[in-house]
This record gives structure tokens, sequence and C-alpha cells, in this order.
């Protein structure tokens, strides 16, 4: 089921040039029992502590999105209430408020969503230090370390739902070319818009994860292959 | 008709959200409102509230969406109409509701301390997800200005610096621990800090009144110290009625 379920978000979250192989998550289904009996044993005990602190990483991850999207938004000088609606390629961060999908489903496709975000802020960064914001070098750094959470942010998650990255194959260095430089702007904005809003629904998730009462077995694993 | 006032707020998320409207000033001939919700293409039912009239409330089709709402109200009557609109993102019109029961009492043998405890408000439908912090105000009545304490979790928290003897009053406000607004404050609570009770002293004779009228004779106040006190100066009492005696009786020796 969750193979399925894989293959039928994965186009909805990810452009066709990032390529992930993944080894599917053989804990979802058991991380809901170890995060509702957190403090039985040492492996729960380091899940719950690992749960703690991936929430708090998606809540600052969140606040500090915030704050680059305020900076953001004057120094290309746009209008928050800009129409994004022609921005393409951006993982959407809009679910279901009681959808199919488990809290730990859920989890699995922010995980995949910040993979995404990592390749995307990366061609951002690159962006405004080529064309855009060229001498801003706070500015960069303030996407940097939006950039370096994201990272940490994703290795967590791989650790609470105990993914095997067998391969990561992203699209290789930034493409640069293709987008204009008013396009340019309008991705970035996009990006921090979809993060900020991909922090919030993690932590969610994570509550969720926290307060959910076991029932299922484990998830049986599987393997994706990438087209 | 004058263009309305409307206002939209989520106090229940994720659940929905409402809207509500008036106009600034009253027509005095019918009017009717029409309100449409628009979220990017797709519109939305607002269904209307038996009461109040003047609202209705929307349930979230999708959760953390950045595509915004549009709210469009149209006021008609017969001499025309006039119409608002209101465009937000999902998260800026979360609002909780205030905490509830809130309570605050005295710490027993604590002159500087109360203890606050509230509920969360029954509205808000999801705290184990969408867990809320708090916002306590707190002051004595006759100070006009307000301690402010942020609190991240937990439903209580102890006033350690507490005027002795002084009335308090004190307020709290939630939000949600990242999205949205602070809700307005809570109805106050009022308490004032333990005090210490006021000692009496007694004479020997009013100790053997009580000792023979019944059982209950020196019952010692509920704390101890006081016990300890009243049980001291009792004593010291005695002694210097003995001391008082026996300088009289010296006295008279003398004089003789």
């Amino acid at each position: 089921m969750l193979c399925r379920l894989w293959l039928l978000i994965r186009p909805l979250l990810l452009d066709k040039k990032y390529q992930v192989e993944l080894s599917c998550c053989q804990h979802l289904g058991r991380l809901a029992g170890v995060m509702a009996s957190a403090e039985q044993n040492p492996v729960t005990l380091h899940h719950h502590k690992l749960y703690n602190r991936t929430i708090l990483l998606a809540r600052k991850i969140h606040g500090d999105v915030a704050s680059l999207l305020e900076s953001y938004v004057e120094k290309q000088g746009l209008d928050r209430s800009i129409c994004l609606d022609s921005v393409d390629g951006v993982p959407s961060a809009a679910a279901q408020p009681e959808g199919e999908m488990t809290a730990a489903e859920r989890l699995g496709a922010g995980l995949q969503a910040y993979r995404a975000f990592q390749a995307l802020l990366g061609e951002v960064l690159e962006e405004q230090r080529t064309h855009l914001t060229p001498l801003d070098t706070d500015f960069h750094a303030s996407i940097r370390s939006v950039l370096l959470q994201v990272q940490a942010l994703a290795r967590q998650l791989e650790e609470l739902l105990g993914c095997d990255r067998l391969a990561w194959e992203a699209a290789g260095p930034p493409a640069l070319g293709g987008l204009s430089l008013f396009q340019m702007k309008l991705r970035g904005l996009k990006v921090l818009q979809e993060l900020a809003h991909w922090a919030v629904r993690t932590v969610r998730d994570l509550h969720q994860v926290a307060t959910h009462s076991p029932g299922s077995g484990p998830a049986r694993g599987c393997q994706v292959q990438a087209e | 008709p004058k263009e309305p006032v409307l206002m939209c707020r989520s106090n229940n998320y994720p659940k929905g959200f409402y809207c509500s409207w008036h106009l600034p000033s009253p027509t005095y001939i019918p009017n009717t409102f029409n309100i449409t919700v628009m979220h990017g293409p797709r519109e939305l039912v607002c269904e209307k509230d038996a009461f109040p009239k003047n609202r209705c409330h929307i349930r979230y089709h999708q959760l953390f969406s950045t595509v915004k709402y549009k709210v469009t109200l149209t006021v008609t009557n017969a001499l025309g109409h006039t119409h608002t609109a209101l465009i937000f993102r999902e998260f800026t019109i979360i609002k909780p509701d205030p905490p509830e029961n809130v309570v605050a009492k005295p710490v027993a043998n604590n002159p500087r301390r109360l203890e606050v405890r509230w509920q969360n408000p029954s509205s808000w439908p999801d705290p184990e997800s969408f867990p809320l912090k708090f916002f306590l105000r707190y002051r004595p009545l006759i100070l006009d200005q307000w301690q402010h304490v942020e609190l991240s979790d937990g439903t209580s928290h102890t006033i350690t610096d507490a005027y002795a003897g002084k009335e308090y009053i004190i307020q709290v406000a939630a939000k949600d621990n990242d999205i949205g607004t602070w809700s307005d404050w809570s109805v106050a609570a009022h308490a004032t800090p333990w005090m210490e009770e006021p000692k009496h002293l007694t004479t020997e004779a009013q100790a053997a009144e009580t000792t023979t009228s019944g059982t209950s004779s020196f019952l010692p106040p509920p704390t101890t110290k006081n016990c300890d006190l009243e049980a001291v100066v009792g004593s010291g009492a005695t002694a210097l009625t003995w001391a008082a005696g026996l300088g009289l009786a010296a006295a008279g020796i003398l004089f003789i």
C-alpha cells in the first residue's frame, strides 16, 4: 500500500529532474507505537528525544523562513500578494484535513519535500549570488542557513522514519538558465512560502505521531525505483 | 447602504473559520447580505448560522495552503447595493478564544506566591496536534502596571513575586505555538496571597476560664508556627504575672 501511495504522491511533489531512489521506510507504521510508549526502553527514549528535537527544528525553520520572507520581498521589490500560480516545480504543502494518509505517511511526504527544497534553495541561493543580489552576502548567508537547517531536518526525519537512503541523485549543479530574472524572483518567493507551510505541517504531523495510539503493525518495506 | 464591515477568524483551527459582518450605521429598511468565499479558483460554501444571523462558517477543504482566500460581502436594499472584500492567507486569521476557567489561589505559608490554573479554550478542537502557548499578566489592584509571563506549555503557573497581602487580578491569553495571533484576555481571576494570621495575647485568667468551659480550649491555629508562638506568649504572660506578684510582695514587706 505504501508503494502505491508513493507512486501516487511522488509526481505531485517532485519535478522529474529530481531523481530519488529510496528504500521504503520500514518503520512508518511502528513509529506511532514507538512515540506513544516513549519512555519504556532506551530505543524509544532515543526516538522520543529525536522527535522533540525535530519539532524544535521544524519550528525554528518556520520562524527563520518567516523572517527571510520579509527581507526577500523587500530586496526583490515584490508584493507579498503577487500571484504565484504560474510557478511550477515547488512542493505544495496543501493537504486534505482528514485524508487517508496517516501522520507517519505524511511525515514521509514531508521528507521527500524537504529533499526537493534542498535542491531548490540551492538554486535560489545561486540565482541571488549570480544575478539578483550579488553584493548582499548577509542575505545569502540567511538563505544558506535555512538550507542547512532543511538538510538537518531531512536527516532527522530519515532517522525517525528509519529510512535508508540508497541513493540521492539530484540534477547535478544548479541550472541557472531558462528563467528570466522576474521568474527567478517569483520562484524564490514561492519556495520560501511553501517551505514555511511545510514546516508548520511537519510540526503538526510530529505531534500527531506522538499521540497516535498503536494499532497497526509495522509497514512492509519496499523498493521504489526512480524513473 | 454604506460599505459593510467584514471580519473573518478561525478560532477552531484546523476545522474551519467564520466570517461576520455588520453595517456601520443603520439603514432602517430591510437589507439582504450575500457572501461568497473563494479559495483560488474554488468557491466554498459559507453556511449561515441560525444565530447570530450576520455570521457564517466555512469548513477547510485544505490545510497549509499558500493560496489566498477571498471573501466578498454584498449588501442590497431598496436604495442600492455595496460590497466589501477580504483577502487573506490561512494562517493570518487564526485566533483562539481566551483560556477558560482561570483560577488563582494563594499558596499556604507563602506570602508572595499565587498559583494560577486555566484550561484550553473548549472551541480549540485539537490541542495535541496544535498545542497552545499562553501569556499571563497580573498586577495588584492598587497598581496599574502589569507583569507578564509567556509560557510555552502547561496550563498552570506559580507567581512568586506577589506583594504580600495585596489582592491581585490575573488574566491569561492563548496562541497557537507557531501560527496566528493572540486571543483576547480571559475573564479575570482575583486572589490575595496567603497571610500569617494575627496573634492574640492571653492572660492567665482567660486561659483558666476557657479550660473549664469545654474541650476546645487553646486549640492551636492551623499553622504550627502560630501554635508555638502562642505557647511562648502564654508562658511569657504567666511569668510576668508571677514576677509582678513577687515584686508587690517585696514592696509590701519593705513598707511594713
